[in-house]
């Protein structure tokens, strides 16, 4: 499992009750995934701070219909999804979202070893330009699952679909980015 | 195990521009000191209120329209109202139900499960008590024949569910501008086609329960009752297509 704090449960409880230091701390860990779920629908760095924000509000007040056996991070991200279409809705514009390489890995993030480097430089465009070409219902659930590293659950949950919906998406959108990346991946790397 | 593509995904995650948290938590803690959590259900005050303000439109509209729409369409206990502002149905997220498997949902109800023939397995399949004796409700996703309606990513909303009626049920009609509702022949009944602006549609059951669905992908619904079944066929294409769909209704397993 990842590393989650040992006392989320504590928090939750806290914060079901009216702890705002609570609600603070629990929502901490997840401010990064937050901050890109939003950012995947509305498309634009600040909204989705403002979204984010807005939305861990509306998870504070909600928190009491938080049931305790659920899992928190979903249940979280699916709020400020949730916010994120609302803002893209009142906003009135629907472009697409286009996804852009920074010319740095992102801080925080693990350099990729060379083990596991399968694409580099020129390559890695070429992915990042199929993904951003897959119809909407494809590229949600692999962003979600591949870009943001949520399981098929937290996909599921997030997305409001079924696990089963997410399974069938997944397998369909690889179908397309391989054919559409024929030759770029397919170098004999079968482990 | 994992194959190219994936790994080269994994790996793209890394690469791409996110945006990075900025320090607003003196600003989020103001505004959460400000703002109590919730005990109690807020959440439906408007939605009654809704409810409230279309009931009282109701009655505006004259017994012999009702009585007339009732003959023409025949349709069990269904009656169809127009609400002003789609805003808050179109594009909203599918709140459809508990998700469950196609076997789950066929054990769920009493009545016989159908599914299009010629659309294949749904993408997903919903169970919800609305009305009590269950409502299965599938959705497919879109695709070029039948497109999706705004961000939803589905191009089929499915749904059946035995109606018990009161037994002198109650037909309204309202139409809005830019919405139509006629009756057409779907095999060998007659159902009811709604096109247009988004509605809300509602019926009453045996225990003079009122229920009240809104329109999911702001598309068109054709809807019938066949041997005590009710289905409703929202798509966000025209009668003929709709009509093909549901010439192809296959039972369940």
């Amino acid at each position: 499992m990842e590393g989650r704090p040992l006392n989320e449960q504590d928090l939750i409880q806290n914060a079901k009750s009216g702890d705002v230091a609570a609600f603070e701390a629990l929502v901490q860990t997840h401010r990064h995934i937050a901050l890109r779920v939003a950012f995947l629908v509305v498309g634009d760095k600040t909204e989705a701070e403002d979204v984010t924000q807005e939305a861990f509000v509306k998870a504070y007040r909600a928190m009491s219909r938080f049931r305790g056996d659920a899992a928190f991070r979903p249940w979280l991200l699916r709020i400020v999804r949730n916010e994120a279409l609302n803002q893209r809705r009142r906003r009135g514009r629907q472009e697409r979202l286009s996804l852009r390489l920074a010319s740095d890995p992102v801080s925080g993030g693990a350099a990729p070893s060379p083990e596991t480097t399968v694409i580099t430089g020129v390559e890695r465009r070429t992915v990042l330009d199929a993904v951003n070409g897959l119809p909407d219902r494809y590229r949600e659930v692999v962003t979600h699952r591949y870009l943001l590293g949520l399981s098929e659950a937290e996909t599921a949950a997030t997305l409001r679909i079924p696990v089963g919906t997410v399974k069938s998406r997944t397998a369909r959108a690889l179908g397309r980015l391989e054919h559409s990346l024929t030759g770029l991946t397919g170098g004999g790397r079968n482990e | 195990m994992s194959r190219p593509v994936e790994q080269a995904l994994a790996e793209l995650a890394v690469h791409i521009d996110w945006p990075e948290p900025s320090d607003q938590a003196p600003d989020l803690r103001t505004r959460l000191e400000s703002s109590p959590v919730s005990r109690t259900g807020h959440r439906w005050i408007p939605v009654t209120a809704l409810i409230l303000i279309l009931v009282a439109s109701l009655l505006l509209f004259s017994p012999t329209a009702r009585e007339a729409v009732a003959d023409l369409l025949g349709v069990a206990g269904i009656e169809v109202r127009f609400e002003p502002d789609p805003a808050d149905v179109v594009g909203a997220e599918l709140d459809l139900g508990q998700a469950v498997t196609l076997e789950e949902a066929a054990e769920a109800v009493a009545f016989e499960l159908s599914v299009p023939g010629n659309l294949g397995p749904p993408d997903g399949v919903f169970l919800s008590d609305r009305p009590s004796s269950g409502r299965v409700t599938m959705v497919w996703e879109s695709d070029d024949a039948l497109p999706a309606a705004g961000d939803t990513g589905i191009g089929v909303v499915y749904s059946q569910f035995a109606l018990e009626l009161a037994e002198e049920a109650d037909f309204v009609k309202s139409v809005m501008p830019d919405t139509s509702v006629r009756a057409v022949e779907v095999g060998s009944v007659i159902g009811l086609w709604i096109e247009g602006a988004p509605h809300l549609i509602s019926y009453e059951d045996a225990a003079g329960n009122r229920v009240e669905e809104e329109t999911r992908l702001a598309g068109n619904v054709l809807m019938w009752e066949s041997d005590g079944v009710t289905n409703r066929l929202e798509t966000t294409v025209g009668l003929s297509p709709t009509l093909a769909l549901a010439g192809s209704l296959q039972p369940v397993g």
